[in-house]
């Protein structure tokens, strides 16, 4: 070969590395990428497979344990195949607006994760990505596919929808959602994390107010002894009394209060011990009087049986006369 | 002849032209991958990707533009093309942890769980635990196992805490109360009957679990027990509670359909309190795996053993909407409403209607750190003039919570968290705050 010659093949090819790009959307698809062990079968013909490197309708791309590639179609769409993958481009048209779209591809092993490009926009129903056992339709543009040692098919979607079918049907798969196939008989079955929010919680259950004792009357309210009257100083002549309290102080036995509803079980004669037991403070008990009844020497008669009892002040002094 | 001649004194020129133009591409490409980063940096992925895009087929393979590409392309949203470069550029080098973390976020961003766990365990530590991102037990629960991979499974946990409760009662905090009648006398409340603080621990136990049935029907179930122990003066409103649920679920795409039996068990102080039973139907939409939105309908016998009259047939409606997004955060927001309808003739003022929203989220900080908030307002009115206060019942009701999660290693969550509940009552009884703040301890399994 002459220095001519070399001269001249030279610089052919730089002149064809300057244009690949170009020419290679020509074909199928163009390997923009590839790692590790990753070839080509054309009819009988096996060769490794570099970044550069067309595919056409037919070919295989096979991975090996470490082999990687990404594909990008004449159409936009890209491929990643992950190791031990056997990756066919079926059938690919690129219809362009002009002609029938096709993207058509098997996956017999391995994983791939893919992109659609402008056929699964314009045609949707002709992009397919067909597996042993289910057969992978889309709606949206973005999906991860992987067939594990036991032949089956999982499926998840990274963008918009997907839809995977199998011989039972078809169900589909949004964003973060994903799908396990066991087998072309059977539905896909979901297998992401279904997240759900509680339904609102009862009000607490031992909330002090909401007490009610056995014969059904709200508060456990003690009443103590109404305040006595105290003789000195005597009241102002122009106040009139207060008005009277809105629970009447109740008899001696264990009637219900005024307004209080019904009790549901009879009234016992002697009031049930609470659940702990309660006396009404120092500080809050009746003051001394003068005239009976004497001031209790352990706690004030007890009408209602309080869980957590409220008692009932006496009015500040000097108190009309009290109705008892 | 020609062709000697045209390869002799063309050809070369062609060369160094061609030489030439690929030394400009060079140059131009470096200042093509800052001018990414910079774009990226100023917030304007978008354009940054678009750019990085048109050579991605030149360059694909380059470490550098794979990383501005990973970068530009996860910063846009674009995540499957993220995952794409920062495969390549992981490929390129394979022991480069920047790589790895990217990468790992990036698998994130989509779902892909299996991706993430595929990685070193050093990078995994780096990113935001897949299962806090993805069950966030604060707010969302799931029957799934995350690695079950859609066959039947159960889930369990087991949790120890210690708390401070400001009001252990729920009671009034004060204990001088103005009588809502004008010209009677106020109310005293004895010490029992006033907000009771104290210590507390708890423990609290769970299994969560879906037997499936087919692609469509799955079995559902929930058993939780908790028991708090007060310490002090306030033990006697230790308390036990135990939850239980069993339901059918049907799931056809975007929709699934969950009726449920439940049951539960209050008791305070080794005494039985109330007991719960009813039906709980829900209706999930998921516009994808990361929105969806929830609806329920609730029918629940209330029964309160020792205070018949205050049983009530509680029945509630609601939906809710709920996100998760794609660095790991979640928020939801609801509404419901319903009532509480009193069982016993002549009891009205004991049952009320009510309506309520609720919010919250919860945010990542670091990898093992993430900082939840809700907050809760419920208004119930109640069916008439209560017969001791002479007024007509009304709780304005207001819960917030904050706290944090901390997961020191995989199926280990450590939780501080600070709650605050404000009932504004019409009736001096019930009006209460009360302030709970408690750390606990989670063991999943």
């Amino acid at each position: 070969m002459t220095s001519d010659q070399k001269y001249a093949r030279l610089a052919l090819l730089m002149g064809m590395v300057a244009v690949w790009p170009l020419t290679g959307l020509a074909a199928a698809g163009l390997v923009q990428f590839a790692a590790g062990d990753v070839q080509l079968r054309r009819g009988e013909t096996l060769s490794r497979l570099s970044k550069g490197a067309e595919l056409d309708g037919g070919d295989v791309v096979l991975t090996g344990t470490e082999g990687r590639a990404q594909i990008r179609f004449s159409d936009g769409g890209l491929v990643a195949l992950y190791p031990d993958s056997q990756f066919t481009v079926t059938r690919y048209a690129d219809g362009a607006g002009a002609g029938e779209d096709h993207f058509v591809v098997n996956l017999l092993r391995g994983g791939m994760r893919a992109l659609t490009g402008l056929i699964g926009k314009r045609n949707p129903a002709n992009y397919k990505v067909v597996t042993p056992t289910a057969v992978v339709g889309i709606r949206g543009s973005a999906f991860l596919l992987a067939i594990d040692a036991n032949g089956q098919v999982f499926v998840s979607g990274e963008q918009d929808e997907i839809e995977v079918c199998t011989q039972a049907g078809c169900v589909g798969v949004t964003a973060g959602e994903a799908v396990l196939v066991v087998s072309d008989q059977d539905l896909p079955v979901y297998t992401h994390t279904r997240a759900l929010l509680p339904v609102p919680q009862v009000q607490t259950p031992l909330l002090a107010g909401d007490q009610l004792d056995v014969q059904g009357r709200r508060a456990f309210v003690y009443i103590v002894p109404a305040p006595v009257p105290v003789p000195v100083p005597p009241p102002p002549e122009t106040a009139p009394p207060p008005a009277p309290v809105p629970v009447p102080p109740p008899p001696p036995t264990g009637t219900p209060q005024p307004g209080t509803p019904a009790p549901p079980a009879p009234t016992p004669t002697t009031p049930p011990p609470p659940t702990r037991p309660t006396a009404p403070p120092v500080t809050t008990a009746p003051p001394p009087a003068t005239t009976a009844p004497p001031p209790p020497t352990v706690r004030p008669p007890i009408v209602f049986i309080p869980v957590l009892p409220i008692i009932l002040r006496p009015p500040p002094p000097p108190p009309p006369p009290v109705i008892r | 002849m020609y062709l000697r001649i045209w390869s002799r004194r063309v050809l070369p020129w062609c060369a160094v032209l061609a030489w030439g133009g690929g030394l400009s591409c060079a140059a131009r490409a470096d200042e093509l991958v800052q001018q990414a980063l910079a774009l990226v940096q100023q917030g304007q992925a978008l354009q940054a990707f678009r750019l990085l895009d048109a050579q991605e087929a030149q360059r694909a393979g380059d470490p550098a533009f794979d990383a501005a590409m990973g970068d530009a392309a996860h910063a846009a949203g674009q995540y499957t093309r993220a995952i794409m470069a920062r495969e390549r550029w992981l490929a390129a080098q394979p022991g480069n942890m920047e790589a790895q973390v990217a990468l790992g976020q990036s698998l994130q961003a989509v779902g892909d769980r299996r991706g993430v766990m595929a990685l070193p365990a050093p990078v995994q530590a780096a990113l935001i635990p897949v299962d806090a991102g993805h069950t966030l037990d604060q707010f969302l629960y799931s029957y799934d196992r995350l690695d079950a991979g859609g066959r039947s499974s159960l889930k369990g946990y087991v949790e120890l805490g210690v708390g401070h409760d400001s009001n252990a009662n729920a009671a009034p905090v004060v204990g001088d109360l103005q009588s809502p009648v004008p010209g009677t006398p106020a109310w005293a409340l004895l010490p029992e009957a006033l907000a009771t603080s104290g210590n507390y621990v708890v423990a609290q136990a769970g299994l969560r679990g879906r037997a499936v049935l087919n692609a469509r029907w799955s079995v559902v179930g929930t058993a939780v027990g908790a028991a708090r122990h007060y310490g002090g003066g306030a033990d006697r409103f230790d308390h036990t509670a135990l939850d239980g649920t069993l339901g059918l679920a049907w799931r056809a795409e975007r929709h699934e359909l969950i009726v449920s039996g439940q049951g539960s068990y209050y008791a305070l102080d080794g005494t039985r309190l109330r007991t719960m039973g009813g039906v709980l139907g829900e209706w999930i939409y998921r516009i994808d795996g990361f929105r969806q939105w929830g609806s329920f309908v609730q029918v629940l016998d209330v029964r309160y053993p020792d205070q018949a009259l205050r049983n009530v047939r509680r029945s509630v409606v609601g939906t809710s909407y709920s996100h998760l997004f794609r660095n790991g955060s979640s928020a939801y927001g609801g509404v419901y409403g319903g009532q509480e309808r009193a069982q016993a003739s002549g009891a009205d003022a004991l049952g009320h209607r009510l309506w309520g929203l609720r919010a919250g989220g919860q945010w990542p900080l670091a990898p093992q750190w993430s900082v939840f908030a809700s907050a809760d307002w419920e208004h119930r009115r109640y069916g008439g003039q209560d017969p001791f206060f002479a007024v007509t019942r009304t709780d304005r009701q207001a819960q917030v919570a904050l706290g944090l999660n901390w997961t020191p290693s995989p199926g280990w969550r450590v939780t501080p968290q600070w709650s605050f509940t404000r009932n504004a009552s019409t009736l001096p009884i019930t009006d209460y705050e009360r302030r709970v703040f408690s750390i606990t301890v989670r063991r999943e399994f």
